[in-house]
């Protein structure tokens, strides 16, 4: 081998712990910086958002809106911590050829259907300003950002294969809504082999039940599909 | 139609057996013994499905979940495997895999993970056989029931949940998925029991 070829990295110390969750997370020691990233879930203003499309449904948007300051709050803390931050926004392209009509039945039954024109233009439609990330949860420049077509991130999406090609293991998992795409996505995380944390605090259902309901599934049984902690755990796992 | 909540079954064209599919997931043994009379009674319920089903001329796919031999879980997987006393990974083979129910002519799936869709040939069956939606029951109603129903959610399949063939060890969790699935007017999918769609055979 010549004299230049660079050696395998090794991995290099971490000065944080474990994150004190329904286990000790990551599983296999303190978090490392190269293989952590936080996924922000869906912190669009269709679903968090006055005037939004489940405002305009007549759903309420306290709690979505209430998920806000502590989504944003877990964003500083990987920022800080220099771990990968990606965002995601559930909407589809312009041509709606990435809509099934199923989900669009659906939700035109209860009212505004996806891909119809409401008050913030193509609801969940890309470009949209419905479809855009909240102010407070802006992504911020060189930060990875996911249109995905379904609940699940990893579906029809290339959020895998972004995973695995940079090294992440880990991942921190945050936004709305729990019982939806937060959940969706976390289910699809352990089946795939990831690591996966959900902060309690930095998600939220439209109705609180769900929220609770999904939070005793996912702490049952010693973490089914992965680890739940609050924002003051991750912060102090990280001397943050 | 199947008469289900929050709306008839399927959404967006006729009821056909010729184009639905029914997915009895994770009617394995180790899952009927853990979940007692629930399970029990989700299996007899099941076994009625079946029958209907094939006597209708309906196709008919079986989930087993488990590790084959050679294979193991990922790290992380393996780790919350051994933090739990229920609900574990089987190995291929072994008597706590095996299927509790026998389908003559039905499709068996076998997937690792608690999504039957992955990680298997059961979204390619659903392909090549244009199946447009399915009527799903199973073990457990949150584990490998509600996530494969997920999955096909995102695909664009119209999924009905059979209520009274789904059984899970805790029945707050159960009601729980249940009253997600019809959030909204149907987050993912439509609920109805066994005598409803044995009514629309």
């Amino acid at each position: 081998m010549p004299a230049s070829e660079p050696s395998r990295t090794e991995p290099q110390p971490t000065p944080w712990r474990q994150v004190a969750g329904t286990y000790p997370w990551p599983h296999d020691g303190p978090p490392r910086k190269e293989e952590t990233a936080l996924i922000a879930i869906d912190m669009q203003r269709d679903f968090c958002a006055e005037g939004g499309w489940v405002d305009q449904l007549g759903e309420p948007i306290a709690n979505t809106a209430a998920a806000i300051p502590g989504v944003a709050r877990a964003l500083t803390l990987a920022r800080a911590a220099g771990f990968a931050v990606i965002h995601t926004r559930e909407g589809h392209r312009a041509s709606l050829a990435d809509l099934n009509p199923v989900k669009r039945w659906r939700t035109r039954a209860h009212g505004l259907g996806i891909g119809d024109t409401g008050a913030e233009g193509g609801v969940l439609v890309r470009g949209a300003p419905g479809h855009n990330l909240v102010a407070a949860c802006a992504a911020h420049d060189g930060e990875l950002v996911i249109d995905k077509p379904g609940k699940s991130a990893f579906f029809a999406t290339a959020l895998d294969h972004h995973l695995r090609s940079s090294g992440v293991r880990n991942l921190i998992v945050c936004g709305v809504t729990s019982d939806c795409c937060v959940q969706s996505t976390v289910r699809d995380a352990a089946d795939l082999g990831y690591d996966a944390l959900l902060l309690s605090d930095a998600t939220a259902a439209v109705e609180s039940a769900h929220h609770a309901g999904m939070l005793a599934i996912f702490n049952a049984h010693g973490g089914r599909w992965g680890a739940v902690a609050t924002l003051a755990h991750l912060r102090d796992a990280l001397a943050l | 139609m199947i008469k289900a909540r929050p709306y008839a079954f399927p959404c967006t064209e006729p009821f056909a057996v010729e184009t639905t599919l029914l997915c009895l997931l994770g009617f394995q043994r180790a899952a009927v013994d853990e979940t007692g009379a629930s399970g029990a009674c989700a299996l007899h319920h099941a076994n009625r499905l079946a029958a209907a089903w094939a006597g209708a001329g309906g196709r008919c796919v079986l989930s087993r979940r488990g590790l084959p031999g050679g294979a193991v879980a990922p790290p992380a997987a393996r780790f919350r495997e051994g933090r739990r006393t229920v609900d574990c990974l089987a190995r291929a083979g072994s008597a706590e895999w095996e299927l509790a129910l026998d389908v003559p002519g039905a499709t068996v799936v076998d997937h690792p993970a608690d999504n039957a869709f992955l990680a298997s040939d059961l979204d390619h069956i659903v392909h090549l056989s244009n199946m447009r939606a399915l009527i799903i029951c199973g073990l457990r109603t949150e584990g490998i029931v509600h996530a494969t129903m997920r999955a096909a959610n995102d695909k664009g399949l119209d999924c009905l949940l059979v209520e009274d063939a789904c059984a899970s060890d805790d029945a707050a969790f159960h009601d729980t998925i249940l009253s997600v699935t019809t959030f909204g007017n149907g987050l993912f999918g439509a609920v109805a029991d066994t005598d409803a769609v044995l009514a629309a055979l």
